[in-house]
């Protein structure tokens, strides 16, 4: 019996000596999480074409991973026609550059929709900034995707001003839609030329065309992808174009094209890559 | 009361019946087998994971890191050890199996057990080895599967390898306590059929299956079982029949479809920031999610609430056999490593304890589903360890709200209710063997 009572003793002195500094631990940890916040994640942001799921970059994401050291965590959103975001994935407790990619419910091609697709572009931002509480962030868009960042970088960035966009990058992005002309504008470039100005100065971006033949990728004619010039000249701080020819470049091959992904891994990634690599990258004919 | 009788007599029948079944008894036996390593493993996974791993909930609260003298070596060692350990479990498993399967038949076991234990690494070749030779890092085996994940892959292994040698070695095996080279030999020449069958066999379903799959079989298997746990989202329903399915596939060897990865889910941050905005967890956003009740509150003591099973265990079990697991185990328990009551029990393929192991979390689940709904207790909100003992996860997770952990201990007495029947039941059993008890 009083083994017993000294057994139970022991235990209730354990128990108090876990519980005490447990909830003093706790305490403390709620307060430092208080302050410090999540400033040091950059984010790289994705949004795909007309008609692409939130899947539309896994392939990328696979070739990305096949050679970077740093693993990238993936969330996946799709914003209803509601405005309500669906998420499936999560980011890593530590991982400072996580994959975000931004698909929508309502995915059609068209001025009307991509213009509501940059609005619905602009809640995703804005829910991933309050959740998140990043400051700065890439982008990435494949062909109209690369036309609602644009839009969203001239007309909604404003409304999150903590936030600042480093990179840009557009793969066979279709500023002037599908006209082939040089000369004829589309109502889309005009709005995006229209806004211009409203691009945040200090930002970086790349503009990648991709051509099977001399006018285009199969989809979009390389004449409209080098609109591009007209939106973005004189307006930020870098604007590069990069095309790329041989093989696997027709337009829905480009994300995960070899060439295209090392591109992404030196510019936008900002990656050390090899010099091999960037050996490759700085050939490219430019035309 | 004589229907839940007639209930409990069958289900003791069929317990009886099914430890008759030739390859049943030696999974149950390869199981039992693999207690001590086990065990052994889940202190090891406590030393290394609870205490010194800076995450870990011990080094957390005393802030083990900045006075434990030689905390990252200690950190490194334990890793070492955890990662070899349990790292390997499954090829021990598949070896033992094919060792039980064959013994009752009269076979080589050891011959059995050894081919068994290279099939199941045939089945885990990390074909990627071959296309990125520019990487050396790169393992030429699946080494995640060779843990505790590929335990039930490595018991399926091992008892075909078993039938193999039952139905395709020439002659019974005659076991001698001092061999000679002679006796070494016959067995080789007795047993070369079923061993290059086996050999062959899964090594080109191995090669086959490489075409479909990068992570092998067992890859291959988990995409499958995975492929339910998709987001269960807020409704109870959902998150009710996730936690089920995982726990079942538990009872059956397939660890962890589901993990203790909470924290990072996106509904689980947007909780978080709220919280941290409000200085309070009550209002967050999600209240409802796969980790703010069935991680938070139905995990206690590891999937299954097994700490309710320990206690009904030391409470009123007569069994000793069960005694002597529980003692050993309740340790790792408290920090949710219940393996070694899995495999020591076993609850893995016993019928009678996978009832209560499938029921318990779910009480949970509805006790704390209606405590949240009924705004008793704000919801856990704050991140928590994953060593973190069950029964505070509600409370530290919550900010310290007393409720919550009210909620918890509730909890605990339900599933230790839960189970008690069943540890009644069992005992019936060892009464009815009094040779057992002496």
């Amino acid at each position: 019996m009083k083994r017993n009572w000294w057994r139970w003793a022991l235990g209730v002195l354990v128990l108090i000596g876990i519980c005490w500094p447990a909830y003093t631990w706790s305490k403390a940890n709620i307060k430092s999480l208080k302050t410090a916040g999540r400033t040091r994640m950059a984010p790289v942001i994705m949004v795909p074409g007309s008609s692409a799921s939130q899947n539309r970059f896994d392939d990328l994401i696979t070739e990305l991973g096949k050679e970077t050291p740093q693993q990238h965590s993936v969330l996946k959103l799709t914003v209803q026609t509601s405005g309500k975001i669906k998420y499936s994935g999560n980011i890593g407790r530590n991982d400072n550059q996580p994959f975000i990619i931004v698909a929508f419910g309502n995915n059609k091609d068209g001025k009307a929709n991509i213009d509501q697709q940059a609005v619905w572009l602009n809640i995703a931002f804005k829910d991933l900034v309050k959740t998140y509480k990043f400051n700065h962030f890439r982008a990435l868009g494949h062909s109209n995707g690369g036309l609602i960042w644009t839009l969203f970088l001239e007309r909604y960035l404003k409304q999150s001003p903590k936030v600042h966009i480093d990179r840009l990058m557009t793969i066979a992005a279709p500023f002037n839609m599908e006209s082939t002309s040089t000369t004829t504008k589309t109502s889309m470039f005009k709005e995006l030329y229209q806004y211009r100005s409203g691009l945040p100065n200090g930002l970086t971006a790349y503009s990648i065309a991709g051509t099977e033949n001399y006018t285009s990728d199969g989809t979009v004619p390389y004449n409209s992808v080098n609109y591009g010039k007209y939106i973005f000249q004189d307006e930020i701080k870098h604007f590069t174009e990069i095309t790329v020819t041989g093989a696997n470049t027709a337009h829905s091959d480009l994300p995960q094209n070899k060439q295209i992904v090392s591109l992404i891994r030196q510019y936008l990634l900002d990656e050390n890559v090899p010099s091999k690599i960037r050996k490759q990258n700085q050939q490219q004919p430019r035309n | 009361m004589s229907l839940i009788k007639q209930f409990a007599n069958q289900l003791l029948n069929w317990e009886t019946w099914l430890n008759r079944r030739r390859y049943f008894h030696a999974l149950r036996d390869t199981l039992t087998l693999l207690f001590p390593l086990v065990l052994i493993g889940a202190f090891i996974n406590v030393f290394n994971q609870a205490i010194f791993q800076k995450s870990g909930f011990i080094a957390q609260i005393y802030h083990l890191n900045r006075w434990f003298p030689g905390f990252k070596a200690l950190t490194t060692y334990t890793t070492m050890l955890s990662l070899t350990l349990n790292g390997v479990i499954a090829v021990v498993a598949a070896f033992t199996a094919a060792n039980f399967a064959v013994r009752a038949q009269r076979r080589d076991n050891l011959l059995a057990g050894l081919t068994a234990a290279v099939s199941f690494c045939l089945l885990n070749f990390n074909y990627a080895a071959f296309t990125k030779q520019n990487q050396p890092t790169s393992s030429r085996f699946l080494e995640q599967n060779l843990g505790s994940q590929g335990i039930f892959l490595a018991l399926l292994v091992g008892l075909i390898t078993g039938w193999l040698f039952n139905h395709l070695a020439f002659k019974t095996h005659t076991h001698q306590l001092i061999e000679t080279r002679t006796h070494l030999l016959s067995r080789a020449k007795e047993n070369w059929l079923p061993m290059t069958v086996t050999l062959l066999g899964f090594s080109l379903l191995s090669y086959g299956i490489s075409f479909v799959s990068k992570n092998g079989l067992n890859g291959l298997f988990y995409t499958v079982f995975r492929l339910p746990f998709f987001n269960p989202g807020s409704a109870f329903l959902n998150i009710v029949s996730v936690t089920f399915l995982s726990n079942f596939f538990w009872v059956i060897g397939i660890i962890g479809p589901i993990d203790f990865s909470g924290n990072s889910s996106v509904s689980t941050v947007q909780n978080l920031e709220y919280a941290l905005q409000h200085g309070s967890a009550w209002g967050a956003p999600n209240p409802i999610t796969l980790h703010t009740i069935f991680d938070s509150f139905a995990n206690v003591g590891g999937p299954g609430m097994t700490l309710a099973l320990v206690i009904a265990i030391l409470w009123r079990s007569h069994n000793a056999d069960f005694r002597t697991v529980a003692k050993a185990s309740w340790l790792p328990s408290l920090f949710n490593f219940n393996q070694p009551l899995l495999v020591g029990l076993p609850i893995m393929f016993s019928p009678i304890l996978a009832i209560p192991f499938l029921m318990a979390p779910l009480a949970s689940l509805l006790i704390t589903w209606s405590a949240l709904k009924l705004g008793v207790m704000p919801p856990v909100v704050y991140p928590v360890g994953r060593t973190m003992p069950g029964f505070l996860v509600g409370w530290l997770g919550s900010g310290g709200d007393w409720r919550a952990l009210l909620v918890s201990l509730v909890n605990l007495s339900v599933a230790t209710a839960i189970y008690l029947p069943f540890i009644l039941l069992e005992n019936r059993v060892v009464e009815g063997r009094p040779t057992d008890e002496t």
